[in-house]
């Protein structure tokens, strides 16, 4: 039941979301979430092996449509939080987007936002690691209780996906309003 | 160790410096910035994967993942997207990419198969490394014609196209 019911809350996050952009942040970020999306079908795809997903409705093997959805919503709250950070601590206006420096912001937002991200969803039980296939042996974060591979995985992921989504945002989005580096 | 084997990494340790010189020797240009954006995407890819592969080469930068394999996605992804962007321009009739055409995924597609399912293929048959077929579970029971690689395989690649020649492309200028 408690899975059932944050499935539901997975796939209501995407207009959620999109609609809270919208309203406050004045852009439309449908066009990053679908460049997430995208990132997350190869994402899944390339370690389905890896992870045991316990929601309904799947799309590849057990990997759930749901957890694209995630992807959607990661990387463009990533990316938002990235281009803030950016902004704020560089005391710039607009984001240069072959700034290199932008790639410790989007490491930096993949600590923040995806990892927490990452920690509540496998002890909401929607997965579990295959630790007996990952072998990880590195030990784990203290007071997170998660593998530090994890955390390094994000980060090395982050290094790759926010660019996707930047170079990509504008020409995906619906409404050509708003965002696009 | 099988011969083969030190050779083929000798030849990973070279490949990538010697790409660079022969495009900088016959193309005029200077591919130092897809090599590096290759290399984090590489070094992504092989740390999220790398329980589902056995590589069996001496020099590794993490558990059994060598750093010869890690020039391979150098050279892939410079190669991909140099023919991808040639195609593009032949196909299209033009001198340069339009920024922002999402064409040039049906190009980076093409090129990806030109160049990376041959590359899969020959590392994969010369014993550079095994699938753990145990741990993957693959099971759609079709083999690439002439190729015979598992179509899990080419859909992988497929999907890796679809996303890391724009990492390179967005970052080969500001890494050079």
């Amino acid at each position: 039941m408690k899975l059932t019911i944050i499935e539901l809350l997975m796939y209501l996050q995407i207009p959620v979301v999109w609609y809270l952009f919208r309203r406050y942040g004045k852009k439309d970020v449908s066009g990053s979430m679908i460049a997430g999306f995208l990132i997350g079908i190869f994402n899944e795809f390339a370690t389905e092996p890896l992870w045991d997903y316990h929601l309904g409705l799947n799309i590849y093997k057990d990997t759930p449509f749901a957890i694209l959805l995630c992807w959607a919503v990661m990387f463009t709250v990533v990316v938002s939080l990235s281009d803030w950070l950016y902004r704020t601590v560089l005391k710039k206006d607009a984001l240069d987007p072959h700034d290199k420096r932008i790639l410790l912001f989007d490491v930096a937002a993949a600590v923040v936002i995806a990892f927490p991200m990452e920690t509540l969803c496998l002890k909401l039980g929607i997965w579990s690691y295959r630790l007996d296939k990952l072998n990880w042996d590195w030990g784990n974060i203290p007071l997170l209780g998660m593998p530090w591979e994890a955390l390094v995985g994000y980060c090395l992921f982050m290094l790759i996906g926010p660019s996707f989504v930047r170079a990509w945002e504008t020409q995906f989005s619906f409404m050509k309003i708003g965002g696009g580096a | 160790m099988n011969p083969t084997l030190i050779v083929l990494e000798v030849i990973g340790w070279i490949q990538a410096p010697l790409l660079w010189y022969l495009f900088k020797r016959y193309a005029k240009r200077n591919v130092l910035g897809e090599l590096i954006a290759g290399a984090i995407f590489g070094v992504f890819f092989e740390v999220a994967t790398e329980a589902l592969w056995d590589y069996h080469f001496q020099i590794t930068f993490y558990r059994d993942t060598p750093v010869g394999v890690l020039t391979g996605w150098m050279v892939m992804f410079t190669l991909v997207t140099f023919i991808s962007e040639k195609l593009y321009c032949r196909v299209l009739r033009t001198d340069h990419i339009a920024p922002r055409d999402k064409r040039i995924f049906i190009f980076d597609l093409i090129a990806g198969t030109i160049v990376a399912l041959p590359m899969e293929t020959l590392g994969a048959k010369l014993g550079v490394w095994t699938y753990r077929t145990d741990l993957l579970k693959w099971d759609w029971n079709h083999l690439v014609p002439f190729f015979h690689m598992p179509y899990e395989v080419i859909s992988g690649y497929c999907l890796v196209m679809l996303i890391a020649p724009t990492f390179v492309r967005y970052w080969e200028k500001s890494f050079e």
